[in-house]
Parts: structure tokens; C-alpha cells; sequence
């Protein structure tokens, strides 16, 4: 479905009832420029920090003392780092429900927060196996790369390379370390004291994604029990959420510092709250002001959001769809029918006042046609 | 006083068959059956019977004299005896008198219930005992092979109970728990280790995610680890 013209918009801004300046699932600002488009992917604010001001809080947070909250400005509330262990952040949530743009609001977060205070961030995603050391091989690998480009950036020589001091530690362990059972979690923890020789020390910052989805709880648990001992915080991802319950009911009982969100599927209710957010923000100025009697959610209508939601034999009551399903079909909605409108106000000259109130609606027949 | 006329009568070629002059209650034809099952005949009856005629002529005696053939002689159908009575009196010519004593071939009914109750019967329950003993074999086999296993896997086992089965009965808003302990069970090789009885127990249990009877059976299977799955059981929510 192709987006409505700028122009277009311009035009139907003057209209009572549309008075939308711009499409508000891919909004311009007044310059032209975009603000961000939903349909685009997830939100990257550590990309572009624009994208802050598109998060939609639709996410349950387990542990609240931990990890609460997204705002324009970041995470309400994050736990500072532990000083022994780190703390592991489970991120659960399937396709297109916005897990995606919880964890780079997670990477936005960590840097702004603890700024001017250095951030090696090290994103791996591998195979999580119950081989210890093959894990913890490749897991160091990818962070000894983040640790040179670290180096590089702060331009650190010598003996300040903080990279030839773990390679060093590392090898050490290597030569000590004993054949059949070597002990991983002491290497990681050297590591750790190496880290914090450093005259600034960088905060430590995993993102951990599986490419093997069966879940075994002897593959995950160690992964992320070594993991704490040199990061600050192991941001992990999962598809399920009963396997992230899991994790995280394991890892508690084993003393590790740990916390859960879920990004689940949106409720008809959540998606009158995000539509009532997103339309308010796009309204023109002098009509908003003066919107008092007309309905919050125009030009989308109460049935079309019903026949959203409305169950199906495969989908029963009560029906959730993912965040990004939910956008995608509201926008093709509202393209679709400044489609429509563009025809009219072709046909009669461009008179945005001759367009009946009930044609700049959004029915529950508009949305019809987008569902299959 | 005219002296008594004497007859005597034996039998020869019939078998143990025997003779009676006086059967008591006998019936008014020339035939009696002994009592039922009876393999013995009654006292009365001789191999060799003396018949007396009252004294004085004319020489006639006039008396019924009944024969008890010994059915062992006649063990199988269409077997036959061809015998004869003899009559022996002094002073005269021997008298045979011909007797063919022929067992009735049974109905074909009668035949195939005598092979039904004599040989498929007693077949069938040889087969029924032996299948019996070999599932028993069979099943103590893999009791045996289960219990080598548990003990050679003991660490994987504890592991499994302690972490798995705690993190996933007891951790909050999992759904479907016991499946996803059946897929960890399968992908440990403990599924295919459990006998056949028990396996199926259990994937019964997991499909209805009857939690009290998963860890009922984990306590039967591993008896060792029953205080740790007692502890699970209480914190069951």
C-alpha cells in the first residue's frame, strides 16, 4: 500500500475531522525530514535517536526494581551494576512484538546513562551449547574484537592496550589451565580484574542471541553464570517466554542477579491507548486545541478497530496481535483511504470542504479489506 | 433227583470283558452301563460265569446274562473287538456264539470339541504361559537395563530433577511445563531408556500436564532423588 503524499496530508490537515498533519505511523517533521517509520524495523535509538520518541510502553516488566520503563529519554529505571557479578536481563518476546526494539532501547540506554563512562558492548549470537568452553571460546572472540576497537578509539598504546592485557591473562590461563576440566569462570573473572586496571573503567555490556532455539537449561545456565562474572549486564534474548520463566527461576536460585520483560502481543485496549498517543501527536495545532467534541481515535472508528480484533477460528477471544501486525494494518488503513480521498478531491477540485465527514472515516469495512 | 445241567460261559478275544448272571436293578434289555466315569466293573461281575439249571428236564435255562466290555480296550473311535462267547457244558459241543464289540465314531462336533478341550486348549495355554514368561523376561529385562542406567547417569539424573524439573514446575506463567520437561527428557536419551509401561505413563501424564502425577512417577523412577521431588512438590503452587 503505497503512503499518502505529504501534499495530500498538507491539504487534508484543513479537513474538521482528519486534521492530521502527517501520517502518524511515519511521521515528517515540518522540514520534511522523517521522524521515524514503523514499518521500517525496529526502533534503533542507539542508530538514531529520533527513534526515542516512538517507543510505545506496551511491555511487562517482571522485575520492577530492576528494569522498568521506556520513556523519550531512555529506561525509567535501570539497576546500577552489581559490584561483584553482573546482572542478567532477560528479553523474551516472538516476532514483530517489539523485543527487538526493547533490546536496542537496552543498548541506547547503557551508553547514555553511564556516559562519559566507556561502554564495550559485545553482540554474539551463536549457538549457546552445554560445551563450556567452545561457548566461552567464541563468546571472547567476539568480545576481544569490541575490546581492540575500544583500544583503537581511546587510542591506547602499549601496556594500556587493554586488549594485550587480556590476551595475555587469556593465554596464561591457557598454559595453567587443567586439560580435562578447565576452569572457565576463573578466566572470566581475570578478565574482569583486567577491566578494572583500566584508568577509566569501561562498562561491560553483553548482548546474547541464540541461533539454536531448543532450549536447554545446561547450556543456558553456565553460559550466563560465566557470563556475570565479567560483564556488568548480559542482556539475553528468547523467543518464549515460559523458556525465559525458566532461565530466570534457575539463575535466581543459583544467586545470580537477574530480570525479565516480556514483549507480548497487544491488546484491542493497548492498541486505543498507542492510536490515541500517536494520533495526538500528529494532530494540527489549532484543531487540537479546539478538538473537545470530536472523537480521540478519528479518522479511525471504533468498529474498524473491532474488526481488528475481531476472533477468528484460528484467533479466539480474547485476540492479541503483535505490535508491528497492529501498525502495519492501521497504516495500510489510513493509506488506503487517503487513497481514496485523493480521488475525491481530485473529482471536485480539491474542495477538502465538500468531503462529508463520514467519507474521511476509517470504517470497519476499510479495515476488512486489509485483513485476509 | 435229576442232577443239574451246568453251563459255562467265558468270554475270549473281547478284552478284560466279564460277565454277570444277577445285576442288580438291572434294566428289562440285554444291555447295562455301569455307573458314569466307572472303570471297574461292580463285584458281581466274573470272566468266567457258571449258569445252573434247576433240576430235572427239559434242559433249558432261561436266564440273561449281561457282558461288561472294558472300554480301555476300545481307546479310539472305529477300533473294533471281534470276539466270541464261549459256552461250555460237560458232554457237549462247545457253542460259540460271535460278538463284535465296535466303538460308534463321535459327530464331527463331538470330534472337534475333543480336539478343542484335548489339544488347542492345552496348546494355548502353553503358549499363553510361555508369552506370559517371556513378557516377564522381557520386562524385568528393561526394569534391569532402566535401573544400570540410572545408576551409570546418576549426576545427568540429579541435574535433570534439580534444575529442569524444579526451574520448570516452579517458575511463574510457564505454560505447557510438562511438555517442555518430556522434550528435555527426550533430548537427555532418558525417554528412550525408561521402560515401555512407564513411557507411556508418562507421555500420558506430560499431554494432560498432570503436575502431582509427574512427580508421583519421577519419585517411582528415581527413588533416590525422592526427598528433592518431595521439596518440589510442596512448593508446587
Amino acid at each position: 500500500m503505497p503512503r499518502p503524499a505529504q501534499t495530500l496530508l498538507d491539504v487534508l490537515s484543513a479537513h474538521p475531522e482528519f486534521r492530521l498533519r502527517t501520517n502518524p505511523f511515519a511521521p515528517l517533521a515540518p522540514g520534511g525530514v522523517a521522524k521515524f517509520d514503523y514499518l521500517a524495523g525496529s526502533l534503533a535509538p542507539h542508530q538514531h535517536s529520533g527513534d526515542l520518541a516512538s517507543y510505545f510502553d506496551h511491555y511487562d516488566w517482571k522485575d520492577k526494581d530492576r528494569l522498568v520503563g521506556v520513556g523519550k529519554t531512555g529506561l525509567t529505571t535501570l539497576a546500577p551494576p552489581g559490584a561483584a557479578a553482573g546482572t542478567v536481563i532477560l528479553l523474551s518476546g516472538f516476532q514483530g512484538t517489539g523485543r527487538k526494539s526493547l533490546r536496542n532501547m537496552l543498548h541506547y540506554d547503557v551508553h547514555s546513562r553511564f556516559a562519559p563512562r566507556p561502554v564495550i558492548v559485545t553482540e554474539h549470537t551463536a549457538a549457546i551449547v552445554p560445551d563450556r568452553l567452545n561457548v566461552a571460546d567464541t563468546l571472547l572472540q567476539s568480545f576481544f574484537r569490541r575490546v581492540r576497537d575500544y583500544d583503537d578509539t581511546l587510542k591506547n598504546k602499549g601496556a594500556n592496550r587493554l586488549s594485550k592485557l587480556m590476551a595475555d591473562t587469556r593465554k596464561e590461563w591457557k598454559e595453567s589451565a587443567l586439560v580435562q576440566s578447565p576452569d572457565v569462570d576463573a578466566l572470566f573473572g581475570y578478565l574482569k580484574e583486567d577491566v578494572s586496571r583500566a584508568a577509566t573503567v569501561p562498562l561491560i555490556v553483553f548482548f546474547l542471541d541464540a541461533t539454536v532455539h531448543a532450549f536447554d537449561l545446561d547450556a543456558w545456565r553456565p553460559t550466563c553464570a560465566t557470563l556475570c562474572k565479567l560483564a556488568d549486564y548480559a542482556f539475553v534474548s528468547f523467543s518464549d517466554l515460559s523458556k525465559a520463566s525458566i532461565l530466570k527461576y534457575n539463575l535466581a536460585t543459583n544467586a545470580i542477579r537477574v530480570a525479565l520483560v516480556d514483549s507480548p502481543r497487544i491488546t484491542k485496549a493497548q492498541t486505543v491507548d498507542f492510536l490515541r498517543w500517536r494520533l495526538a501527536e500528529e494532530r494540527t495545532p489549532a484543531l487540537a486545541a479546539g478538538a473537545g467534541s470530536e472523537p480521540e481515535l478519528a479518522p479511525f472508528t471504533g468498529a474498524a478497530l473491532d474488526e481488528l480484533f475481531a476472533p477468528t477460528p484460528r484467533a479466539p477471544e480474547p485476540v492479541t496481535l503483535p505490535i508491528k501486525v497492529v501498525i502495519s494494518r492501521l497504516d495500510g488503513a489510513f493509506s488506503q483511504k487517503c487513497e481514496a480521498l485523493a480521488q475525491q478531491l481530485a473529482a471536485n477540485g480539491g474542495n477538502v470542504n465538500a468531503i462529508p465527514p463520514g467519507a474521511v472515516r476509517i470504517t470497519r469495512d476499510d479495515m476488512k479489506r486489509l485483513i485476509p | 433227583m435229576a442232577p443239574k445241567f451246568l453251563i459255562n460261559l467265558t468270554t475270549t478275544g473281547l478284552g478284560a470283558t466279564v460277565l454277570a448272571d444277577e445285576v442288580p436293578n438291572r434294566p428289562a434289555c440285554s444291555t447295562v452301563q455301569g455307573p458314569r466315569g466307572s472303570r471297574q466293573a461292580p463285584a458281581a461281575w466274573t470272566d468266567r460265569l457258571v449258569l445252573e439249571s434247576g433240576s430235572g428236564p427239559p434242559k433249558i435255562i432261561d436266564r440273561i446274562v449281561a457282558v461288561w466290555v472294558d472300554v480301555d480296550s476300545l481307546s479310539a473311535d472305529g477300533v473294533a473287538m471281534d470276539g466270541r462267547i464261549l459256552a461250555l457244558a460237560p458232554g457237549e459241543r462247545t457253542l460259540e456264539i460271535p460278538l463284535k464289540v465296535e466303538r460308534t465314531p463321535a459327530s464331527p462336533f463331538f470330534t472337534a470339541a475333543a480336539w478343542f478341550l484335548g489339544v488347542f486348549i492345552p496348546a494355548a495355554i502353553t503358549a499363553g504361559l510361555g508369552f506370559l514368561v517371556t513378557q516377564r523376561n522381557a520386562a524385568e529385562s528393561a526394569k534391569s537395563a532402566f535401573r544400570t542406567y540410572v545408576v551409570e547417569n546418576s549426576a545427568v539424573i540429579a541435574g535433570f530433577v534439580s534444575n529442569d524439573v524444579r526451574a520448570t514446575l516452579l517458575a511463574p506463567g510457564v505454560e505447557g511445563a510438562l511438555k517442555t520437561l518430556l522434550a528435555v527428557m527426550y533430548r537427555k536419551n532418558m525417554l528412550a531408556k525408561l521402560p515401555k509401561p512407564e513411557s507411556e505413563r508418562l507421555r500420558g501424564i506430560c499431554f494432560v500436564e498432570n503436575r502431582q502425577e509427574y512427580l508421583a512417577l519421577l519419585a517411582e523412577l528415581f527413588p533416590e532423588l525422592t526427598s528433592e521431588i518431595d521439596d518440589i512438590r510442596s512448593h508446587l503452587p
